[in-house]
């Protein structure tokens, strides 16, 4: 398959081997830029696939999704059974369940808790899976192997699951163009009545039914008996990065503060934080805590997480932190940063933009501060509140001051998209505009009788 | 006295009783005690993935069909904790797959995974031989890839095999420590009474040491050959998990662990053989190597060029800058950093090679200018610590030049592309380099501080007619600084773009953009523009500005409450700023910030924030100079409070206020 411009190759023959050859003239570099479209889907490319082909004595036609995906059927073909002992404790672990999807559920987590991930890669073995007694005996697979023995697994308590390849780093591939070389995952998907369930089977610590970040709203190849079929996994939700925080500050007369600190993760922003329960020491938890927050100084105590593992997961991290330094103390006035949170955004440069602007997954995030000013300050310079309005989300920032308690709401959203290039200019000034808000204090002085 | 606590540590050599026979007796292959089968979580590190539970690696020598070999006999046991311990359930065993000569074997792998099943009993899977797969990783390398079946969290694992090298003058580094915590580790090496060996410990955790003397018996010949041996015991105990962290070169440096260094051998009735036993000979042996000091020996590489550069009316220092950068345009660096030199004419012609080439090339190009050039070998950073006291031609990879003109010695590296004249890349700017002179002893030399590393910027700033804070500013670069300058702006596809990613980091605006010095081999880098911050709006009644404008620390970077691992910055530099600030006519100053001025241990790290106003033009000197690159742990918190309060001076605002007329 061709993607412009390219001239047609030209063909050179000797003896057996036939050689076709593309040219690619005088055609520019694509320049790097943030927030940009793949170079893969801007960039002249071909790709080659056979149309008959063996591998290792299996043959096959490529010519189409459907034929492809026969092959790949074929491949599985008897690899999926389980030990008559093994059927029975599935049978066993499941009889008490009431509906198909408890099921799944039981069979799923007992994977995730029985075997793992070890990547084999030799010849057809790089697209057959191992056999579903194997892995049950060795406890190991790759993605084609776990896949296809939950497939197994699932097949032994009378639920029909469908095996199914997927590209992890393209969400769109070229539909109208069968190749193996655009899958580089499987996982499976289980077809209820009234839901799709999509397993990751490779990952110990996915939620069941969760359709992580790299798998979410892709395309999909169904693997079954009549061939290959392309569809899409279930999609994140349109701000699939979720975030939320609570910080009650109370600010002392020498800048210093005590802080009561709630913070909030779901979906993607769940995800990016599994590392901090699954790979951290409680000593590092703190560390990361503290390099976190933008923060000077600080020590952190009373950490307690909460997660709910599932289809909606959801972290929460709730701490206190004693701050050095919140404030900067000059003379008579206390500098209180007035957003004291790290926001992650890539410095845009200026200058003419060349390429779309793409938001590949939405966010939001809500942060809530209220800080307690002491007792013998007044209010001197409060930033005024703000709203932002822009095609790429909204950003909203308000705060109150009474009783020498200042309330601070601070609400982003970020809109998933395709934008034109042309609105580069727009786009930047919206990320500056956020960055200048945040960056903002609220300056309070020393009363003075 | 500075770096003596680094020797302290390096080199401890915990001699003691062992205390520990008791894991040693107790360990019985094949066989898991319940209690180890049934914890859930590490006592002492409850956020263990998993921990080796006991390790032990015995080595001796026995004779081959024409000469020794060594034999190492290995056994593990692990326990996963968690499902992201899973990993520690796949091993690699590298071996040496050449020639008969030179081919290692690795035969009795045996291997179990234990379990508990559901109606709580042990359960034993053998790793059978479907577990175990090998691989081809180079023409003379293999390994044995193995995965243990059925192992899942709260799992045990055993593994054990022998390995059988006819490389014996080698023995690698033994490392205790691990990513996981160790319960028990053990190293035996028998070495017959012939060999001369030297042997160090390295480490923060204590090592227990005991030695014995055993009988040892080869076939030699066809008759039987006793003699006796040193048996040597290391052992450790609960040595807890090895993590990384920021501001380190590199963590192996401080693992626990043993090294061997094998001497030479003395056998009864023959001479003395000797296996580089120290430096002296290594120094000889490299020079007279094939690809080392063979290579450095051509003449006439760039004969005209050197003779042009050779009549030219420059100084030393001109010519040696001259040659650095021809020998740049000569060869082109491909990535690769080697001590040993494949073939430099060979690189000459094809125009690519690896440092050692390009090096060479430079050695020998300035040796027919008239200079007595010379390497200086050394170990990365990025590759481990040398250790002086353990002389050994393997723990040698990288090397750079040295030249002693205009009354000093000239350090070059000329596969740094923005490097110079004493500007070298920070990988290279080690404790212990040792330069091989020609004719001369050679000697240890500290390259971390070959040359001045100094940012001096100046600014100018005033608000302008239209109200809008506009000013000058201005950058010096030496040394490592310039050389990072130069890395950024190649980093860009020309200078405009580096404006304007310039201009978004700052946001300000930038017009009059020039760089002077943006060139292979630079000298100094001098950055000016002229900027406008519109963030700033005349005509509150109040104005909040940080008079520094260019912070140049705005964040602690030793924000983490504790510190294991020493502190080592990657130079020792001077960051200085000047800043005339012109206060505009109808505001006044209400409030400044505090002048301030702190320094760690006697000057190691000097800060100042120096504020006054003249007029009505405030001055600021802002400096920061790291002089000391190591600390210890226990400098940690010091380090802490000190960054902390750069990190709160350079986001001080001063206080503008509208006069009352």
């Amino acid at each position: 398959m061709l993607r412009m411009p390219i001239e047609k190759p030209t063909l050179n023959q000797q003896g057996k081997t036939k050689t076709y050859e593309w040219v690619l003239e005088g055609y520019m570099p694509v320049e790097k830029e943030v927030y940009a479209p793949s170079l893969g889907s801007m960039a002249p490319s071909v790709i080659i696939a056979p149309v008959k082909f063996c591998m290792d004595g299996f043959c096959g036609d490529m010519s189409d999704w459907k034929s492809l995906g026969q092959w790949m059927y074929s491949l599985q073909e008897k690899k999926n059974t389980i030990p008559a002992s093994f059927s029975d404790k599935l049978l066993e672990m499941t009889k008490e369940a009431t509906t198909d999807k408890e099921k799944i559920e039981i069979l799923y987590k007992y994977l995730q808790s029985t075997t793992r991930y070890v990547s084999i890669q030799l010849g057809v073995g790089g697209y057959q899976p191992m056999p579903a007694d194997k892995v049950a005996k060795s406890g190991f697979g790759d993605c084609k192997a776990l896949s296809n023995y939950m497939k197994a697994m699932l097949d032994v308590v009378g639920i029909p699951s469908v095996y199914v390849g997927i590209s992890t780093n393209i969400k769109n591939i070229y539909t109208d163009f069968a190749s193996l070389t655009q899958m580089n995952h499987a996982i499976l998907m289980v077809p209820l009545p009234n839901d799709t369930i999509w397993l990751e089977c490779t990952s110990p610590i996915n939620p069941f039914n969760y359709a992580h970040s790299c798998i979410a709203g892709h395309h999909a190849l169904l693997i079954n008996e009549n061939g290959g079929e392309i569809c899409r996994v279930k999609p994140m939700p349109e701000t699939a990065d979720n975030q939320s925080s609570y910080y009650h500050i109370t600010v002392k007369d020498n800048g210093n503060a005590t802080a009561e600190i709630r913070n909030d993760y779901k979906l993607e922003a769940y995800e990016d934080m599994q590392f901090f329960v699954h790979s951290l020491s409680h000593e590092e938890q703190l560390n990361y805590l503290a390099d976190e927050n933008a923060f000077a100084k600080a020590k952190i105590s009373n950490l307690q997480i909460h997660t709910n593992d599932n289809e909606t997961p959801h972290m929460q991290l709730a701490y206190n932190m004693h701050i050095d330094k919140f404030a900067n103390k000059s003379g008579t006035r206390l500098f209180v940063p007035y957003s004291p949170l790290k926001h992650k955004f890539r410095a845009l440069k200026t200058g003419e933009r060349k390429h779309d602007i793409i938001i590949s997954a939405g966010s939001v995030r809500n942060d809530t501060l209220i800080i307690d000013i002491p007792e013998n300050f007044i209010q001197e310079s409060l930033p005024k509140s703000n709203t932002i309005h822009s095609q790429f989300g909204n950003y909203s920032i308000a705060n109150t001051f009474e009783n020498n308690q200042l309330q601070i709401v601070q609400q982003l959203f970020i809109k998933q998209g395709r934008y034109p290039a042309g609105d580069y200019e727009q786009f930047r000034e919206f990320f500056k505009q956020i960055e200048k808000e945040s960056n903002k204090r609220a300056v309070f002085k020393i009363k003075t009788n | 006295m500075k770096t003596f606590f680094l020797y302290a540590y390096l080199c401890l050599l915990f001699i003691g009783i062992s205390t520990n026979s008791y894991a040693q007796k107790q360990f019985k292959f094949g066989d898991v005690p319940e209690e180890i089968l049934k914890m859930t979580a590490y006592p002492t590190d409850t956020s263990a993935v998993a921990a080796v539970i006991y390790e032990n690696c015995d080595l001796w020598y026995t004779t081959g069909s024409d000469d020794l070999r060594l034999n190492k006999n290995y056994t593990i046991r692990i326990k996963i904790f968690k499902n992201a311990g899973l990993d520690y359930a796949d091993f690699s065993i590298p071996y040496i797959y050449g020639n008969n000569d030179s081919r290692e074997h690795v035969t009795g792998i045996t291997g179990y995974t234990y379990n508990i099943d559901e109606n709580g009993k042990k359960e034993r899977i053998k790793l059978t031989k479907e577990y175990i797969v090998e691989e081809k990783t180079s023409d003379s390398q293999r390994r044995k890839k193995i995965a243990f079946p059925n192992v899942k969290a709260g799992s045990v694992i055993e593994l054990k095999y022998e390995l059988s090298s006819p490389h014996y003058t080698h023995l690698d580094d033994y490392i205790f420590q691990a990513d996981i915590p160790v319960r028990y580790s053990r190293y035996a090496v028998v070495i017959p009474e012939y060999f001369r060996f030297s042997k160090n410990t390295m480490g923060f955790e204590p090592i227990d040491y005991s030695e014995s003397i055993e009988n040892i018996s080869f076939l030699f010949g066809g008759g039987h050959f006793s003699c006796s041996g040193y048996k040597m015991v290391f052992e450790v105990n609960e040595l807890p998990a090895m993590k990384d962290d920021n501001y380190v070169w590199n963590k192996y440096d401080y693992m626990s662990r043993v090294n061997f260094d094998l001497k030479g051998i003395q056998f009864p009735y023959s001479p003395f053989r000797s296996l580089a036993s120290n430096w002296q000979n290594i120094d000889q042996r490299l020079m007279e190597a094939e690809h080392f000091g063979k290579q450095l020996r051509f003449t006439g590489l760039l004969k005209n060029e050197i003779a042009e550069i050779k009549v030219s009316d420059k100084n030393d220092t001109e010519k040696i800058t001259d040659i650095l950068n021809l020998v740049k345009q000569k060869i082109q660096h491909n990535d690769k950093n080697d001590l040993f030199i494949s073939d430099v004419r060979k690189s000459l012609k094809e125009g690519t090679g690896s440092s050692a080439e390009m090096n060479a090339l430079l050695l020998c190009a300035l040796k027919d200018a008239g200079y007595e050039p010379f390497p200086v070998v050394m170990s990365l950073r990025s590759r481990g610590r040398l250790l002086i006291n353990q002389p050994s031609i393997t723990n040698l990879n990288f090397y750079v030049v040295g030249v002693i003109a205009d009354n000093k010695t000239i350090y070059m590296d000329a596969s740094e592309k923005y490097g110079s004249l004493n500007v070298l890349h920070t990988d290279c700017m080690v404790q212990n380099a040792r330069m091989i002179q020609n004719n001369k002893p050679s000697k240890w030399v500290d390259l971390q501080n070959t040359g001045r590393n100094v940012t001096t910027t100046h600014v100018t700033a005033k608000f302008n007619e239209d109200g809008i804070l506009s000013g000058k500013f201005s950058a010096n670069k030496i040394g490592v600084p310039a050389m990072n300058a130069c890395h950024k702006y190649d980093k860009e596809k020309d200078l405009d773009e580096y404006q304007k990613k310039l201009e978004s980091e700052l946001d300000i605006k930038i017009s009059d953009f020039k760089v002077d010095g943006f060139i292979e081999t630079p000298n100094i880098v001098k950055e000016s523009y002229t900027f406008e911050n519109t963030n700033i709006n005349l005509g509150d009644e109040y104005l909040y500005i940080n008079p520094l404008l260019f912070p140049i620390v705005e964040e602690n970077e030793f924000k983490a409450e504790s510190r294991k691992l020493p502190i080592e910055f990657s130079y020792p530099y001077t960051f200085s700023q000047r800043i005339f600030f012109e206060i505009p006519e109808n505001y006044e100053v209400d409030e400044l910030p505090k002048a301030e001025r702190i320094n760690l241990n006697d000057g190691d790290i000097t800060y100042a924030y120096l504020i006054k106003l003249e007029g009505n033009t405030l001055q600021i000197n802002h400096s920061l100079t790291i002089k000391r690159t190591l600390y210890g742990v226990n400098d940690y918190e010091h380090l802490r409070e000190f960054w902390a309060t750069v990190a709160t001076k350079n986001t001080a605002q001063m206080v503008l206020k509208l006069k009352a007329d």
